[in-house]
């Protein structure tokens, strides 16, 4: 089987001036005397375009605590890649909003905590909710794709309505609604997060009344909590089949979160090409087909849908990244997410932890 | 409405009640979309798609009414029926009826060029009003003729709450040319007493019927009041398309064309690509499908805009083409 990658999540840097509670970048992060430079990165782009992939993703940490970041989408746009930058909105302008533009940038997702600023603030660690409003007039006074991105949990889900009304005001031609999904230090809080199952039932409800109203004008995505769904989510749309990610220090993975595994070693796109690694590096290609799944998945009609479902999830909550993932109401380990559902549909609220930045 | 039997003979009393009966039953002003129009809860561009379809069934009738008069042995009948001709067609001198209907058409927004040009009609509406000529070419039966041209129902055709001022003016007059017709009704009741007239007459009206509402049912389109995506019509016409902010096509000669989205892309499939293109923010989408037409000369070009107006239906509902 041959998989042609289609995006590149570009993960510029891991210094960022939040500090959400959800963050989704590694326990350990990379430090500013490790990231790749400017030439590393044109180097990558070129071999992006090169190997046909249409996507970068331009994300962090915040990228634009890189100053090279209008040199950097240039570069992607000269490759034929089309850029997305996934911004927290900290560190633009008016002036550099039109050099990024001008550079070629196409699609702006911009991230808000709450539709609300003292919990938006909150939740993020930092006072940005205010700076982040300005940013949404600068943006929509522009020709460039604009995305509002809302992080909702438990602490926020009942808000759902009014952070859609508050997404359909800033003027965004598209909202993702994004569940914390509990990877890097979101796991560790993820107690705290996780939604009560009658709160994720009503927001499902406004959700779906929101999409009927806003045909046509705002076009909303949802990303479900996974702990709740009956079948895993076909994660990354499987491993090393059309995504890859590139850390700040050069790493290459399969997906943001691969660091946790175990044993498996990530060729530098400083030292290998990115062909190779897409090709033949064996971490790429360990759990690419159906040859490493157990059952149930190897005899379940859902493997072509949601091949097994989350590698990293396997292994954060089963102790095996070669699991069937235990979200799945068919795993034989599922009992251990059940366990932690129960836990935040009866217990109290638990507080979480802030990460700080690295240096 | 009983459909008229072979074995029913009606008494000419009975059959003009029939006929009569046909009108409140089945005309077109009991069409949600003219019920709309009436309630003056149209758009614009409903109204102009509805001028526009309307002119081109308008346009056919002297070929109708000549048709008719083609198939008269009876001179004082067809001196008679000639004025129907003269009436929309004018005398040279003075304008006729049809006339009229383009000015109404102006009145709306569109130009005459673009009406009388009849690019744009509807394909079902070809088809309705095409039939409808099919029908009085193949009424054989003489006295059938009068039967085709029945008085239209002036509340259902003009009231019309939505005209602009200029195009109810443009109308008004146009009810003069009604009286006369009424005059050879006496005709049609004096011919209606054969059995088999009764049948044809019924027949036909009946037929009559259907093309006219089938020709409203191809104009009406999505239910109107939707919002203002269903008008393929007139005003659509005029729109200017481009890709949305952040929606670009991938470069050609590629192994595959693509349409680039946030975060994502679309896989455009055989003309898709070069429709797209020809959104690029000058053409109107009349003068795509018309490009469009004149590059694929192998295919029909009702076709050619049937598709070209759906893929872009689409693409807008996805949100990666607006109007500049």
């Amino acid at each position: 089987m041959k998989y042609t990658p289609r995006a590149l999540i570009a993960e510029l840097t891991h210094r960022c001036p939040l500090h959400c509670v959800y963050c989704s970048n590694p326990l350990e992060m990379q430090r500013r005397s490790e990231e790749l430079c400017t030439a590393d990165w044109l180097s990558i782009f070129q071999q992006a375009g090169e190997m046909g992939i249409l996507q970068l993703h331009l994300t962090g940490g915040e990228p634009l605590s890189r100053a090279d970041l209008t040199e950097l989408v240039r570069a992607g746009r000269e490759a034929q890649l089309y850029s997305n930058l996934i911004t927290s909105g900290v560190g633009l302008d008016e002036r550099r909003m039109d050099e990024l533009i001008g550079a070629g940038l196409e699609h702006i997702q911009l991230s808000f905590q709450d539709s609300e600023e003292v919990p938006a603030n909150e939740f993020a660690g930092t006072r940005s909710h205010a700076l982040k409003l300005r940013i949404a007039g600068m943006i929509r006074e522009r020709r460039v794709a604009f995305t509002v991105n809302m992080v909702v949990h438990r602490r926020n889900l009942d808000r759902l309505k009014e952070m859609i009304d508050f997404a359909e005001q800033t003027g965004a031609q598209r909202l993702e609604i994004a569940n914390v999904q509990y990877y890097g230090w979101a796991f560790r809080n993820r107690e705290a997060l996780l939604p009560t199952r009658q709160q994720l039932e009503h927001s499902i409800e406004v959700v779906e009344a929101a999409r009927e109203r806003l045909k046509g004008k705002l076009r909303i995505d949802f990303v479900f909590p996974d702990y709740y769904a009956k079948y895993p989510k076909p994660c990354m749309n499987g491993w090393g089949h059309q995504q890859m990610l590139i850390d700040p220090a050069g790493r290459v993975l399969p997906c943001h979160a691969a660091m946790v595994i175990p044993g498996l070693e990530f060729p530098n796109a400083r030292k290998r090409s990115l062909h190779w690694i897409w090709e033949d590096s064996p971490a790429f290609n360990r759990f690419r087909d159906e040859s490493w799944m157990p059952e149930p998945c190897r005899s379940c009609d859902r493997r072509t849908r949601d091949f097994g479902g989350c590698r990293c999830q396997a292994f954060l909550l089963a102790g095996d990244a070669a699991a069937t993932d235990p979200v799945c109401t068919l795993a034989p380990t599922h009992a251990a997410v059940e366990e932690i559902l129960q836990r935040v549909n009866g217990g109290a609220e638990r507080n979480w932890v802030y990460r700080i930045d690295p240096s | 409405m009983t459909p008229v039997q072979d074995q029913q003979r009606l008494a000419p009393a009975e059959l003009e009640a029939r006929l009569r009966a046909i009108g409140p039953e089945r005309y077109h002003h009991r069409h949600p979309f003219h019920q709309l129009m009436h309630e003056g809860k149209l758009t614009r561009g409903q109204l102009q798609a509805w001028a526009l379809n309307r002119y081109y069934y308008q346009s056919i009738i002297p070929i109708k009414d000549a048709i008719i008069v083609s198939r008269s042995g009876d001179s004082a009948f067809r001196r008679a029926w000639r004025k129907r001709i003269i009436d929309h067609d004018g005398d040279g001198a003075h304008p006729g009826g049809i006339e009229k209907w383009i000015a109404l058409a102006e009145a709306t927004g569109l130009d005459r060029e673009q009406v009388t040009s009849q690019r744009g009609i509807l394909a079902g509406v070809y088809y309705a009003v095409n039939g409808y000529l099919d029908l009085a070419d193949r009424a054989a039966y003489r006295s059938a003729a009068p039967v085709l041209s029945v008085v239209k129902w002036r509340a259902g055709l003009f009231r019309c709450t939505a005209y602009p001022s200029a195009g109810r003016r443009a109308v008004r007059p146009r009810l003069g040319h009604r009286t006369r017709p009424h005059t050879h009704r006496a005709g049609t009741r004096a011919r209606g007493t054969a059995r088999q007239v009764r049948y044809f007459v019924g027949a036909a009206r009946c037929a009559l019927f259907r093309i006219c509402l089938s020709r409203l049912a191809a104009s009406r389109r999505v239910p109107p009041g939707s919002g203002e995506r269903d008008e393929m019509s007139a005003m659509e016409r005029n729109r200017v398309p481009r890709l949305a902010p952040g929606c670009r096509l991938n470069a050609a000669g590629g192994p595959e064309d693509l349409l680039l989205i946030p975060e994502g892309a679309l896989r455009l499939k055989g003309p898709a690509r070069a429709i797209v293109e020809l959104c690029d923010g000058e053409r109107t989408l009349a003068g795509i499908v018309e490009e469009l037409q004149r590059r694929y000369t192998s295919a029909q070009p009702a076709t050619i805009e049937t598709e070209a107006v759906a893929l872009l239906a689409r693409l807008r509902d996805r949100g990666v083409l607006e109007y500049a």
